[in-house]
């Protein structure tokens, strides 16, 4: 359940950005209760700062995936390390961005950033100058005191990020956190979130169901194949950070839109 | 907008009932021991008004005990409840026959177990409180949400944090939906309480004792104050608690929001 305090020291570098970790699967398999395959013997590694994209057919088990890279849940085969740590015990470098929002609606906008640094007993006269600091980059100062009931989808996914990011993680899991929004909300959220990952060097996962996503905010896309998941092809996105919108229109870009979407396709069997 | 404001509402609809009242009265010439007009109400209420208030303030005592003694025991057990499935499906039904007994029934015997006064009729309201609570707070505490749930275990946050920043806030509009269903009948059971357990008291007793006083003596008119004074102290049970949560909740909540 604890840390060693040597782990957590590890982990922050007082005043510094902290990096990236990198992320190994080796042979991970998870079945169901009922022993059904979800995912099988996956090999994956990520190097500290990737970001990588993990697309394919609904019920492929990109979401598992995910939670077994943060220890939600544990695999029944293999292993997985975050940097050299087993999940369960590099918990606290991760941050996890959930589908919908999930924010608390009895909390204020600045309440619910600071749940994460409440939840990891961060000392109170550091808790009000990170909360700001991260309600800033997100451009929700102005809204501190709100309610989620009054945020539109967007603002609450920025709410959302920047709770995730306030703990400056060195891993962020996001299982598709903007399937929700309009396509401008989107593509907003896309370019905020790449300025964001220059900032702090986490290493990213990322969960979606849209090539053209995939492709803007990621160095690598995992395509995965269905029942049981498996990867189908990994592919190395070349366009170098920082990503500008003008990259959408690039013909290079609408290409390789264009080859993962096959690619995609080809992994999915028919309905 | 304004007109239709002050005609919409529970008001006007109470000015028409006592109207259609007192019609009937007047046109049947009803004696009033049989049917007492809203004036002779009022008399017998102005008439009697010491121990009308004396009664209002023992039931509401009676009422408010066994409310807050449910209160509080109903939330204990509803978190007990929510611990686990096991505890649930063994105790549930159990707790299920103290809203399906006829509280009627069981009231003498608590009256023989407990001796007539206070303590057995704020145990009548007791037991008629305590299974709404207990329900609601159960289910609000186990139908959190599960992402919320994942957030707290990234965290690796303790039970005792669990409890006390997600589940409990996030079971609170279940709680208050189980205190307003209770604060209702709690003046019920606190009544139907006295009319057995204080019935034999010396001197004055509650609104239920003094129903069945005034009733022995043909006292229709004061009967009818006793029955509208039961009900108003319910109505007090209930928009305090309704009030309370409106404290609590009207920030965030939706279901106070839309109904702003």
């Amino acid at each position: 359940m604890t840390s060693a305090p040597s782990e957590l020291s590890a982990r922050v570098p007082r005043g510094g950005t902290p990096e990236g970790v990198g992320i190994a699967l080796r042979r991970v398999a998870k079945a169901y209760a009922n022993g059904a395959p979800i995912l099988d013997r996956l090999d994956l590694a990520a190097a500290p700062g990737d970001f990588v994209s993990l697309i394919g057919a609904s019920g492929c088990g990109k979401s598992t995936l995910l939670k077994l890279i943060a220890g939600l849940t544990p695999p029944s085969a293999g292993e997985i390390a975050i940097g050299d740590l087993p999940p369960s015990r590099a918990r606290r470098w991760m941050s996890f961005i959930f589908q919908d929002a999930t924010l608390l609606p009895w909390r204020t906008v600045y309440d619910n950033v600071a749940l994460s640094l409440e939840l990891e007993d961060c000392p109170r006269a550091d808790r009000d100058r990170r909360i700001r600091g991260v309600l800033e980059k997100v451009g929700l100062e102005g809204c501190r005191d709100r309610y989620p009931r009054q945020l539109s989808g967007g603002m609450k996914m920025r709410v959302s990020i920047a709770r995730a990011l306030v703990t400056s993680p060195r891993v962020l899991l996001m299982d598709e956190p903007f399937g929700a929004l309009d396509e401008l909300t989107r593509d907003r959220l896309h370019e905020e979130l790449l300025r964001l990952k220059a900032l702090q060097a986490w290493t990213a996962f990322f969960v979606t169901h849209s090539v053209a996503e995939a492709v803007f905010l990621s160095n690598r896309i995992v395509i995965l194949s269905a029942n049981p998941g498996r990867i189908a092809r990994e592919t190395r996105v070349p366009f170098p950070y920082p990503r500008t919108p003008a990259l959408r229109s690039d013909p290079a870009f609408l290409a390789l839109v264009a080859e993962v979407s096959d690619a995609l396709r080809a992994a999915t069997p028919p309905p | 907008m304004r007109a239709r404001s002050v005609l919409a509402g529970p008001f006007p609809v109470l000015l028409a009932l006592v109207v259609l009242w007192s019609g009937v009265v007047t046109v049947f010439r009803l004696p009033a021991y049989i049917l007492p007009g809203p004036l002779a109400v009022a008399h017998a209420a102005a008439a009697h008004w010491r121990s009308l208030l004396a009664a209002f303030e023992i039931t509401g005592l009676e009422a408010g005990g066994g409310f807050v003694l449910s209160l509080f025991a109903g939330i204990v057990l509803g978190f007990l409840f929510s611990l686990s499935r096991w505890m649930r499906r063994s105790l549930y039904p159990y707790s299920l026959v103290l809203q399906t007994v006829p509280i009627v029934a069981i009231a003498p015997l608590i009256l023989m177990w407990f001796g007539s006064g206070l303590q057995s009729v704020m145990l009548v309201a007791f037991i008629i409180c305590i299974f709404p609570i207990v329900a609601n707070t159960t289910q609000g505490l186990v139908s959190v949400d599960a992402n919320h749930l994942n957030l707290f275990r990234m965290a690796d946050a303790s039970a005792f944090r669990v409890l006390v920043k997600l589940r409990l806030p996030s079971a609170l509009p279940h709680i208050f939906t189980g205190l307003r269903i209770a604060s209702g009948i709690a003046v019920v059971g606190a009544v139907t309480g006295e009319l057995f357990a204080s019935s034999n008291t010396a001197g004055q007793g509650g609104l239920g004792y003094s129903i069945t006083y005034a009733s022995s003596q043909m006292q229709t008119p004061y009967l009818f104050a006793l029955v509208l004074a039961s009900s108003a102290l319910g109505f007090l049970f209930y928009f305090t608690v309704v009030g309370v949560e409106w404290l609590y909740l009207h920030r965030w909540h939706e279901s106070i929001v839309t109904a702003e």
